[in-house]
């Protein structure tokens, strides 16, 4: 960073500390921000203060969300007895684009991971247990890698004995997809949840 | 299935070579540090895409180059396909078959398996637990995909389980989240050892008759495997699981104290018998070499079983280990079967009216001359 005048410097150098933005692009950043107008610089950087400053976790579902409670958990039409619990935020957008599930969501923001120090504790689980009173079944959508499986039996365990429902999404071949194109792994995992016609 | 055609560009000590292999044995000969194991080792690698010295990929990169690439046609069964390993400097790594990039590592393995046999090979008897579970592991991982699926879970679950286990032990805190790890350690777990107790049948059968006929009839080897979780081989996966699921209740106690996961696959071992007395302690050096000979071709003989195919063999340096009858029980259970390279710094080594047949190459200073 030596060649660049401070400001420029430390631009880069925030740019830099992004995920997957390495020195290259955080280079070419910057000079795309520096070449464009002023008022779309202050936009930018407008954009990134309201964000940070507005958002916070919605208190029912822990979402991101502007205003607390969020836009879901206050929306009328949805069924209040289903519940989705998810891993991160994004998933929940994922759900969303479905436009078939009518429920409320959880965010646990993580799935529990000794490995990285991620305890029970350090999820949004108790928020998810004040919920429980009013449900009648929780629908399990963590990940299906290691951390996810256990974070799931982890719900089970817990929620079970509470009189909720509690079931997991299902795993196996993509919608759509032709047989011979499945991994084995994927094709062993369909043949495992495999069920009655 | 066969190599026909080899090529390496500023592959370790080659700059720039082209070899067509014969179908049969290919003996490689020269002074020490001329380049005949690194053949072998671009072999190796361009199987299983990894060093089999466990160098590092840039190590294998000629002196003054900034990248390797290794293309080999492989006859097979049904076709012949062309598969290429091109590696850079930087760290990328590109992977195709028949010209069609391969972006999934188990979609890459498999094409061409190899089975080498080196003096290291001797700790698959004289060393510890560690590595007979590799030798294992890495001659069903050459004819099932799953089974490599299969490891990685595992050995994931286990090391979760770990971080739980040591991180309960050192804070002192009795919450018991134990059970949550346990259902895939236990689901992956019990595929792993059904998948092993079938194999290690086959395995045991064929090299006990490989180490019979090595030995002249003199001597038996058994080869038993030691299950920590003390299933029996002809259960089913169902009542592995069931097994498992006790053994691990049994062990709570032990594995909270220890802050480690006690049972399971990742903690057992094969032991060999000679005459009943154990190899890796009673056995010399001569019958330890036999018994890992004789695990190899039994190798050889399970994935020709397994996938229809022999596949390609890599004799590094061992001959001058064998005593003369070895030398011989080897060179004639190879020959007119499969391909085989054979590296050696002497000739004497094979019986001379065997030349005619096999393809000698003398290998100096990164040269080959027929």
């Amino acid at each position: 960073m030596y060649y660049y005048v401070e400001p420029m410097a430390r631009l880069i150098e925030e740019l830099a500390k992004l995920p997957g933005i390495g020195p290259k692009t955080a280079q070419r950043l910057a000079f795309h921000i520096l070449n464009s107008p002023m008022q779309e610089a202050k936009g930018l950087a407008n954009a990134v203060i309201n964000a940070k400053e507005q958002i916070q976790y919605c208190e029912v579902c822990s979402n991101l969300t502007d205003v607390s409670p969020c836009h879901v958990c206050t929306e009328q039409t949805r069924d209040q007895a289903m519940l989705c619990v998810v891993e991160h935020p994004q998933d929940v957008i994922a759900f969303e684009k479905t436009k078939e599930f009518k429920g409320l969501y959880h965010v646990l923001h993580g799935a529990i991971s000794p490995m990285d120090g991620i305890g029970p504790e350090k999820l949004k689980i108790k928020e998810l247990l004040a919920r429980t009173p009013t449900l009648k079944e929780v629908i399990v959508a963590t990940n299906s890698n290691i951390e996810g499986e256990a974070t799931a039996l982890y719900l089970a365990k817990l929620l079970k004995p509470l009189g909720v429902k509690v079931t997991r999404i299902a795993h196996g071949l993509p919608v759509g997809g032709d047989l011979e194109y499945a991994d084995e792994v994927t094709l062993l995992r369909a043949l495992e949840g495999r069920r009655e016609l | 299935m066969i190599i026909t055609e080899l090529q390496l560009i500023n592959f370790r000590n080659y700059k720039q070579l082209n070899l067509h292999p014969d179908p049969n044995v290919n003996i490689l000969f020269g002074f020490n540090a001329q380049g005949k194991t690194n053949l072998l080792e671009a072999i190796y690698c361009l199987a299983t895409t990894r060093s089999s010295r466990n160098n590092k990929d840039r190590e294998l990169i000629s002196w003054d180059s900034s990248y390797y690439h290794i293309k080999g046609t492989v006859q097979r069964k049904i076709n012949s396909v062309d598969l290429e390993i091109d590696y850079q400097e930087n760290g990328q790594k590109l992977l195709k078959i028949a010209g069609i990039k391969q972006t999934k590592l188990p979609d890459y393995i498999g094409a061409l398996s190899v089975v080498l046999f080196s003096p290291e090979e001797l700790v698959i008897v004289k060393g510890g637990p560690k590595e007979r579970r590799k030798f294992l592991d890495l001659a069903i991982t050459q004819v099932s995909k799953s089974y490599t699926y299969l490891l990685i879970k595992y050995s994931k679950v286990v090391e979760q389980r770990n971080f739980f286990l040591k991180g309960r032990r050192e804070s002192n805190k009795n919450e018991d989240t134990l059970e949550i790890w346990d259902a895939q350690l236990v689901s992956y777990g019990s595929k792993i050892l059904h998948k092993r107790f079938e194999i290690i049948r086959k395995m045991a059968l064929l090299a006990k008759q490989n180490y019979y006929q090595i030995a002249a009839g003199k001597e038996k080897l058994e080869i038993k495997y030691l299950c920590s979780i003390s299933a029996k081989p002809d259960m089913t996966v169902n009542e592995i699981e069931n097994w498992f699921i006790k053994q691990l209740l049994e062990s709570k106690q032990a594995e909270f104290s220890r802050g480690m996961t006690l049972v399971g696959p990742h903690r057992d071992d094969l032991i060999f018998y000679i005459d009943g007395a154990e190899a890796r302690l009673y056995g010399s050096q001569g019958q330890q070499r036999t018994i890992a000979l004789a695990l190899k071709l039994a190798e050889l003989e399970i994935i020709k079983g397994e996938t229809g195919e022999y596949p390609v063999l890599l004799l590094d340096d061992v001959l001058s280990e064998l005593d003369n009858l070895r030398r011989h029980y080897l060179i004639t259970a190879v020959q007119k079967k499969l391909q085989t390279f054979i590296t050696t710094t002497n000739l004497e080594f094979i019986d001379s009216s065997l030349f005619s047949a096999f393809k000698t190459i003398r290998v100096d200073d990164g040269k080959l001359f027929f």
